[in-house]
């Protein structure tokens, strides 16, 4: 996604300070990237938007059309107020409905009923079905996989199963060789929680860092070691979807308790 | 429904036959100028999260405007931009009215420099989380202006036209608030070495 640049752009950046021109070239290789997912998730809201409120399709004329009705209404009314018949009639039905209404309004026995509120219980944390994690020969490599991002509207109502590590064991001897051996030896380990994106054909696509280990060595092994990992892709209503998945990687040098979490 | 259409300033369009997607225009700019809404927004926001919601709110209030926008006055990108720039300062104002503007900036995994490798993107990150940290300290006139230029990519004439200033009056602004965004960052560098 590279920025477009004019030419009178190109001679602004030219003209800055040296020092500002280093900076400002910083800036501009600068890359924000979207959440994969997050530009067809928004154009569905956005659909179901335009499908929910019909006078946004129309061409404006809607709302002075509305009122364009509304004033007709409360002319044919006065009109009908002038004429004493009427007058008479609207008389008669309004005393009628009044003297109905009447006791419904004030009798407390007849207080209408109101309908039984319940709350939902809230739905379970979605989350894929990798979250045991076996015991392996030191170096420990714990996976811990979370609650993946949050999915909105519609996603959620839809039948849906979670991503699923494929060949666990595999999965973890993978990551254990990239535990860097330096540190296995200095005996330092750490957490690094990340955010995986696993396509529909169970790759990993896009890795994102959440919360680092404190070791920049161990926060690069397990973002490679993720990018080694295969996932039975989720599915909605039983096609196979992306899907962000939390995934935590520990690394416990052999020894701290091989084997214990 | 193959037969609805939708009525903007060029005259009825018809929607699209398979089924009620969004009007064609919209569609399209949805699609081209989306990721450089995203871009501003998250620029001047401290997550992915708020900026997410940003984005999603300008693109549903210009939906629900779509038959107030008007060609002649502005193009798609510049009216999308302004819509953009005024739901980042109701968000910012709900923040401070809710004192939370402090937000936790210790992952900006969204937000990467051009780098060839993920160990340099990682090694990249701490930096501009620094350069992002230091422009949301600065004025909103400068903040604006940066992110305009940094994170939606305008070029300086663009942006004179969607601050509705002279081209000359933007090269001044960016060149000040890029001196100042830079004296920011080098002083929270030396904070950080200091302690």
């Amino acid at each position: 996604m590279t920025h477009r640049r004019s030419p009178s752009d190109a001679e602004f950046s030219a003209g800055l300070p040296p020092e500002l021109q280093e900076f400002d070239r910083e800036l501009s290789a600068l890359r924000i990237e979207e959440r994969p997912s997050f530009g067809p998730e928004l154009e569905g809201e956005l659909i179901r938007e335009w499908r929910r409120a019909p006078v946004i399709r129309g061409n404006g004329s809607w709302a002075w059309k509305r009122t364009l009705m509304a004033a007709c209404l409360a002319c044919v009314m006065i009109g009908g107020m002038a004429v004493p018949a009427a007058r008479a009639s609207v008389a008669r039905l309004v005393r009628t409905v009044l003297e109905e209404a009447a006791p419904v309004l004030f009798s407390p026995a007849q207080e209408p009923q109101l309908p039984e509120i319940r709350v939902a219980e809230p739905e379970a944390a979605l989350g894929p079905d990798v979250t045991a994690s076996t015991e392996v020969s030191a170096p420990v490599v714990d996976l811990e996989s979370e609650t993946p991002q949050t999915v909105p509207g519609d996603f959620r109502e839809a039948e849906y199963s979670y991503p699923e590590i494929m060949f666990r064991q595999e999965a973890e001897n993978t990551i254990a060789s990239f535990y860097p051996t330096a540190l296995q030896r200095a005996g330092v380990g750490g957490s690094v929680k990340l955010q995986l994106w696993v396509d529909a054909s169970g790759r990993v696509d896009n890795i994102q860092m959440k919360e680092g280990s404190g070791y920049q060595s161990l926060n690069v092994a397990a973002m490679r070691a993720a990018n080694e990992l295969r996932f039975r892709p989720a599915t909605r209503e039983g096609t196979p979807v992306g899907t962000w998945v939390e995934f935590t990687v520990n690394f416990v040098p052999a020894n701290q308790g091989g084997g214990e979490r | 429904m193959a037969n609805e259409k939708v009525h903007t300033e060029r005259g009825a369009l018809p929607l699209r036959e398979a089924g009620p997607r969004l009007p064609p225009d919209f569609d399209e700019w949805f699609r081209e100028h989306r990721p450089t809404v995203y871009r501003y927004v998250r620029f001047r926001l401290a997550t992915r999260e708020a900026a997410e919601d940003v984005t999603s709110e300008v693109f549903m209030k210009a939906l629900r405007a779509l038959d107030r926008y008007d060609p002649n006055r502005a193009s798609p990108r510049t009216w999308l931009l302004r819509i953009a720039r005024n739901a980042v300062t109701d968000h910012l104002r709900s923040l401070r009215r809710r004192s939370s503007l402090h937000v936790s900036l210790d992952r900006v995994p969204d937000l990467v420099a051009d780098v060839p490798t993920q160990e340099e993107r990682v090694l990249r990150e701490e930096r501009i989380e620094m350069i992002l940290n230091a422009n949301r300290s600065l004025r909103p006139a400068d903040q604006e202006i940066l992110s305009l230029r940094y994170g939606a990519g305008f070029n300086n004439q663009e942006i004179a036209e969607a601050l509705g200033i002279s081209g000359n009056a933007v090269a001044v602004r960016v060149h000040r608030a890029l001196a100042r965004l830079k004296d920011t960052v080098e002083k929270q560098r030396s904070d950080k070495d200091s302690k």
